[in-house]
């Protein structure tokens, strides 16, 4: 992380966000002061720090100081992981939309409203939504309409009603549009049936109406319109009513069974978790990435350690049930999210800074790699060598599994294709990664062909400093 | 032209409408509530099955069942 401010907050005049020796600070600007100040002695800040749903801070005078236009210098508690939304599945964009709703109610109750709705605002933390921005509360003033109602419905609303009733795959259109996604669009890509909810008729067609009939009257707005206090309880109130009622019921993921049934033998799959609990026990990381986790079993072999664990996997339906599960058993350890390694997420945003691209926020202590690499080798036809580079960029420790060509699984990859990789046999995948890795062990999987490796990043300059 | 456009102006008008009816709904829901404790049998405060209370400060990251 290089010190200075960062990408993501330039637009809020409040304030900004910049780091300094690796720890990342908020500069509260004077012209907040009144604001920031009402957020401590209303007890807001106590009330939505206490109950995990703000990100608590501690301010730091001495670097106030130095700085002759900050009203504080905040230091606020580290998030492991920066996620985006359009890295989450349909129940982490939920539950972080009615976090946001939650914040929003419990700002009302103490005078406050939130001035900006955005689902970048939020990041998981410790298992569950934490609203990460200290400078979006605003002192109310008497009859003003709530200003994020817009964009709580264009970033939360509106994706979670098209995976919903559509499609899971739209959630990428928050990849696409970097303020959430027109409601417009939402509208023409939601099905009839949508609109027999109410709730999502209003707020995203009929909303999207009223936009386009007041766009050209965008100079003149007309009167100002007041809005009651009691006008914002229920509006936020009737948004969290819709939230709720969205529900997704994945069907047909052929990767959620994958462990399920005979897709690979029992016994190669006690064994599998057995070398990788060993080799956890072994290297005991500071953090572990799991690469094509699937629903997250093997994962949680790290997390249940106490180790914070990074769970990819493309396939939303496993992600969004591994998710879930670690909701119901509270562990707070283990972050799944949807990414497909094959395409991940860009840097995006104004001079690509205000996204960061994936790869520099998900480095671990420890890299696994199971079942995957025949599906980028093959699959998506990435050369062995390269893969090799991208998984020492990753992490020092590597635990990955080869699957040769007399493997089920990769039989039935290369059915349909070409069998254009005579370099994937174990000889060729040894010799890639040796170039980038030393080899520790080479452990066969009891009742298959596959092979499991642990192997160490060789050294490289600079690289006690990525060991994390 | 498009890039003129003002999208909250729209956004603004709706929630003028919608907030005076939620709103509305809102306090009247709250005020039956309270008539409702008033009046009804005295028994132990029920923990609100049919609502599932956002209030509730777990609720909102811990209730995934969806």
């Amino acid at each position: 992380m290089d010190d200075g401010v960062l990408g993501a907050s330039f637009r809020d005049p409040s304030g900004f966000v910049f780091a300094r020796g690796g720890v990342i600070y908020r500069h509260v600007a004077r012209s907040y002061a009144e604001h920031y100040d009402h957020l401590l002695a209303s007890g807001l800040y106590e009330d939505l720090a206490g109950r995990g749903l703000l990100i608590p801070h501690v301010e730091e005078p001495a670097l106030a100081a130095q700085a002759p236009d900050a009203h504080r210098v905040l230091r606020p508690e580290r998030v492991a992981v920066v996620s985006y939304p359009y890295e989450w599945c349909f129940s982490q964009l939920r539950d972080a939309a009615r976090l946001v709703l939650e914040v929003q109610r419990t700002a009302l109750r103490h005078g406050m409203t939130l001035k900006d709705a955005s689902a970048y605002n939020v990041l998981f933390h410790r298992g569950r939504p934490v609203w990460i921005d200290t400078l979006s509360f605003e002192t109310w003033r008497e009859g003003r309409p709530w200003a994020a109602y817009r964009q709580f419905c264009q970033h939360f609303l509106a994706p979670l009603a098209l995976v919903a009733h559509r499609d899971a795959r739209l959630a990428q259109l928050l990849r696409v549009h970097v303020d959430g996604i027109p409601l417009d669009l939402a509208s023409a890509l939601l099905p009839a049936r949508a609109w027999l909810d109410p709730h999502l008729l209003v707020h995203l067609r009929i909303h999207a109406g009223f936009q386009r009939r007041h766009a050209g009257r965008a100079g003149a707005a007309g009167p100002r319109r007041r809005v009651e206090r009691r006008g914002l309880e229920g509006l936020a109130a009737a948004l969290e009513a819709a939230v709720r009622r969205l529900r997704w019921r994945p069907r047909g993921s052929p990767w959620e069974a994958y462990y399920e049934g005979n897709s690979y033998a029992v016994e190669a799959a006690a064994h599998k978790r057995e070398l990788v609990s060993a080799w956890l026990d072994d290297v005991r990381p500071a953090s572990l990435l799991d690469l094509g986790a699937n629903t997250g079993a093997l994962s949680r072999l790290a997390s249940a350690r106490g180790i914070p664990t990074l769970a990819l996997d493309a396939d939303p339906a496993c992600v969004d049930r591994s998710y879930r599960e670690a909701c119901a058993a509270g562990e707070a350890n283990l972050l799944p999210l949807v990414v497909d390694l094959a395409n991940p997420s860009p840097a995006l945003g104004w001079a690509n800074e205000e996204r960061d691209a994936l790869a520099p926020r998900i480095g671990a202590g420890a890299v696994m790699a199971l079942a995957l690499v025949h599906h980028l080798a093959i699959g998506n036809q990435v050369p062995l060598p390269r893969l090799a580079a991208w998984l020492a960029a990753l992490g020092p420790e590597l635990l990955v599994e080869f699957v040769p060509k007399s493997d089920a699984k990769v039989r039935r990859l290369l059915a349909t294709r070409e069998d254009v990789f005579p370099e994937y046999t174990r000889e060729g995948f040894e010799r890639a990664f040796d170039g980038r890795f030393e080899r520790l062990a080479a452990l066969p999987l009891r009742g298959s062909e596959r092979v499991l490796y642990r192997m160490r990043r060789l050294s490289a300059p600079g690289d006690a400093a990525a060991r994390r | 032209m498009i890039a003129y456009i003002d999208p909250g102006a729209g956004s603004f008008a709706l929630q003028a409408i919608v907030a005076a009816v939620a709103g509305t709904a809102y306090a009247l829901r709250s005020r039956l509530k309270r008539l409702r404790a008033f009046f009804g049998p005295r028994r132990p405060p029920a923990p609100e099955p049919a609502r599932e209370s956002a209030a509730d400060p777990g609720s909102v990251a811990r209730r995934s069942d969806g």
